[in-house]
């Protein structure tokens, strides 16, 4: 049975899953006993096929009940099927919740314990890793308070250390990766290369794309219970990001690459970032604005150190004396990062008429390290006074990268490490620095 | 190629032989139902100044309290003769033990998976390892007072019978019908938990429905059908034939109980096998 043609580690076919949804637990008795239904039904999964070879890393992704949790549940064999083939070939561990399984009165150790028990070591085994589990989870003398004290992060950091420690064939992880500090997680993910590298098969959901992007070869997208894409994990993330934050309004409108020669540009209802705000008297309208990447097309997902640039085009309704304009690139959370306006840069004041259209273009190299950014624009009376047309937040944009560094950087500077291995000189007696240092001291 | 799944393989859609599963279940995962027998018996008295002792301490009690009850409050001049080669004492103890056991197992079988649903949601957990372990953490108490009944005879100056070697015989098959139990309960109490009241009340009551308490050969014949139609009687009747009769009184009973224990454990395994997978929708 278990040599077939598809030895693949992971093979689902035309899967489907209905919950049955049921007001009152009497009425799966009644049900059961009358033959009349007496649920509700939701379907969870809908005619799902995948199939994931060895060493592959496949991040999934999608929107909150898109059926993500039920899928890995499904294959991680927690979660019966409606109907449609799973097949997993070889050991498999899952992450699938924080602390999974832990009991919360028993100490961390005893909790490693039995989850190794669980995941098939024998004592033995277990009692061989455990040190080297509670290093990796680095709750330190933590480990024999009960599991109820620790923390969220540490229960994760614990739940993670324990089920890669038993070196699976399959690890299926469902944003667990989430846990722990920034530090934590580049451990996790080191991990996580280790297996890849050892040939192991991975599944992840996430909804950090930049997780996706890194650690992963493939992705997918799930959508109302189906697979809406598959493919390299950088599409994948520009899709998902249109899915997500992409209007009803076809995107199109503003995609016409605007360069500032072809003015025109994006129609403003249609490329407005939801969650942005428009104020101002109206002495002059914003009639278009973009963010494109360097070859002109619209970036929603720009790579860190990658040239892009912004642009907004105005029409003066009033005649303006004395006025200001620019961009602002602002975080998630709202703090300015950058801007610049015609004064900051060259003083350029000369007064405008009505009827004039002017266009501004901002170019830069983003720098910025990976995240969730926000570009406004804006005119203003006099320096930053009363506001004529303001649209903050106006372009919601990602970030990637870079790679081969933390993933949690704020900025890119172009950082690159050398490490020069200097083999320590077997047959001399101090190593270099040392005599170094004791000659100084001697100098004293 | 590995044809046989290691233990943390998750398996869909290979039908192996039931019995052959479950075996390679109870091998491969021996020390975690092993463990979580211990932790079982061990967590029922947490946090008791006794602790685990009680484990030994409340059989053994209760077995004093039912010799006492039996000799002194309510003497009942029986035995030594050759149809009823024993004390009452010894009557009523051989078959109360193994039905206190089976009892126990009932009723914490009902809660063994409904309890446990972190468990049975969230991770790669062998599911099957729950049913059987509460089967395993009963055992103290059938083990501890066994033990008391055979003390008792040697006591009382009454050599054991010969028929005594056959108690692992009638103990293994109890065990499986208990497995089975446990299977079977385990699952109804995932989507029915009412079972767990039901199962409750029902010991009590089966208590007098079987030839536990009766004297032999005063026993009313309106109750001597409710007896034949009482599946816990014939394993009753083989632990009265190995304790208190010293012969095969009943071959009916020992062919009955016997020979159905493995396969009442595999039809109860195949059920809980196919419902196990909607566990997590319904915990």
């Amino acid at each position: 049975m278990s040599g077939t043609a598809s030895e693949r580690p992971i093979r689902v076919e035309a899967l489907s899953k209905i919950y049955k949804v049921y007001d009152n637990p009497a009425d799966i008795l009644l049900e059961a006993l009358t033959r009349r239904a007496r649920h509700r039904q939701h379907l969870a999964l809908d005619d799902v096929s995948v199939s994931i070879g060895r060493g592959e890393v496949v991040g999934l992704v999608g929107r909150n009940g898109a059926g993500k949790s039920t899928l890995l549940k499904i294959i991680a064999g927690t979660l019966s099927k409606t109907s449609g083939v799973v097949e997993v070939n070889g050991r498999l561990a899952a992450i699938l919740e924080l602390g999974t399984g832990f009991h919360p009165e028993y100490t961390g150790r005893e909790n490693v314990f039995m989850g190794g028990l669980c995941l098939g070591m024998s004592p033995s085994e277990v009692r061989a890793k455990m040190q080297s589990i509670i290093d990796f989870s680095e709750l330190g003398s933590a480990i024999d308070d009960p599991f109820r004290t620790y923390s969220s992060g540490m229960q994760g950091r614990l739940t993670f250390s324990t089920a890669t420690a038993v070196d699976p064939d399959i690890l299926i992880v469902d944003e667990a990766l989430a846990v722990g500090d920034a530090r934590f997680q580049m451990k996790c993910f080191d991990r996580i290369r280790d297996f890849k590298r050892g040939g192991k098969t991975i599944l992840v959901v996430s909804h950090d794309m930049n997780t996706i992007t890194t650690f992963c070869d493939r992705a997918l997208i799930l959508e109302y219970g189906r697979i809406l894409s598959d493919g390299h994990p950088r599409q994948i993330a520009q899709e998902y990001h249109r899915l997500l934050f992409g209007r009803a309004a076809p995107i199109a409108t503003s995609a016409p690459a605007v360069a500032p020669s072809a003015p025109g540009a994006a129609s403003l209802d249609a490329s407005i970032a939801e969650g942005a705000q428009r104020y101002g008297d109206g002495a002059a309208a914003i009639v278009g604005f973009g963010f494109v990447d360097e070859h002109g097309a619209r970036a929603e997902i720009i790579q860190s150190g990658a040239r892009c640039a912004a642009f907004f085009e105005f029409r003066v309704n009033r005649d303006l004396p004395d006025w200001s304009g620019g961009f602002a690139v602002k975080d998630a959370k709202g703090t300015v990062l950058t801007g610049v306006t015609n004064k900051s840069q060259e003083d350029r004041r000369e007064p405008l008429s009505a009827g004039d259209t002017v266009d501004c273009r901002a170019e830069m190299t983003m720098w910025l390290g990976p995240g969730d950014y926000f570009i406004g624009f804006g005119l203003a009376h006099g320096v930053a006074g009363e506001k004529i047309d303001f649209i903050d937040n106006g372009i919601h944009f990602k970030i990637m990268g870079p790679s081969g560094v933390f993933t949690n950087s704020l900025v890119n500077l172009d950082i690159s490490a050398d490490f020069t291995l200097r083999p320590g000189a077997k047959e001399a007696g101090d190593p270099p620095a040392a005599t170094a240092v004791s000659s100084w001291t001697e100098n004293r | 190629m590995a044809s046989r799944p290691s233990p943390g393989t998750v398996v869909h859609h290979r039908s192996t032989g039931a019995f052959a599963e479950l075996r390679h279940i109870c091998l491969s995962h021996r020390w975690l139902i092993w463990e979580m027998a211990k932790r079982d018996v061990r967590d029922r008295y947490a946090r008791q100044v006794l602790g685990a002792l009680w484990a030994v301490a409340h059989p053994l009690m209760l077995m004093v309290l039912y010799a006492v009850i039996f000799a002194y409050v309510f003497p009942t001049r029986l035995g030594h003769t050759v149809d009823l080669p024993r004390d009452y004492t010894t009557f009523v103890l051989a078959g109360l033990i193994p039905w206190l056991t089976f009892q126990e197992c009932l009723g914490r079988a009902t809660t063994a998976i409904s309890s446990n649903g972190s468990l049975v949601k969230q991770i790669v957990f062998p599911v099957e390892v729950l049913p059987i372990k509460t089967v395993l953490a009963v055992l103290p108490t059938q083990i501890v007072a066994t033990l008391f009944l055979i003390a008792y005879q040697l006591v009382r100056g009454l050599p054991l019978p010969a028929t005594a070697l056959l108690l692992p015989v009638i103990f293994v098959a109890q065990l499986m019908h208990m497995v089975a139990a446990a299977f079977l309960l385990g699952t109804i109490g995932v989507g029915f938990r009412d079972v767990k009241d039901i199962v409750s009340v029902f010991s009590t009551a089966n208590l007098f429905m079987m030839p536990v308490l009766y004297v032999p050969g005063i026993v009313p014949t309106s109750i001597e059908w409710v007896f034949a139609l009482n599946p816990f009687s014939y394993l009753i009747w083989c632990y009265h034939d190995a304790m208190f009769y010293g012969r095969i009184n009943h071959p009916a009973a020992w062919i009955a109980v016997v020979l159905t224990a493995p396969m009442t454990m595999v039809l109860a395994y195949r059920v809980f096998r196919r419902l196990k997978l909607v566990f997590g929708d319904l915990l």
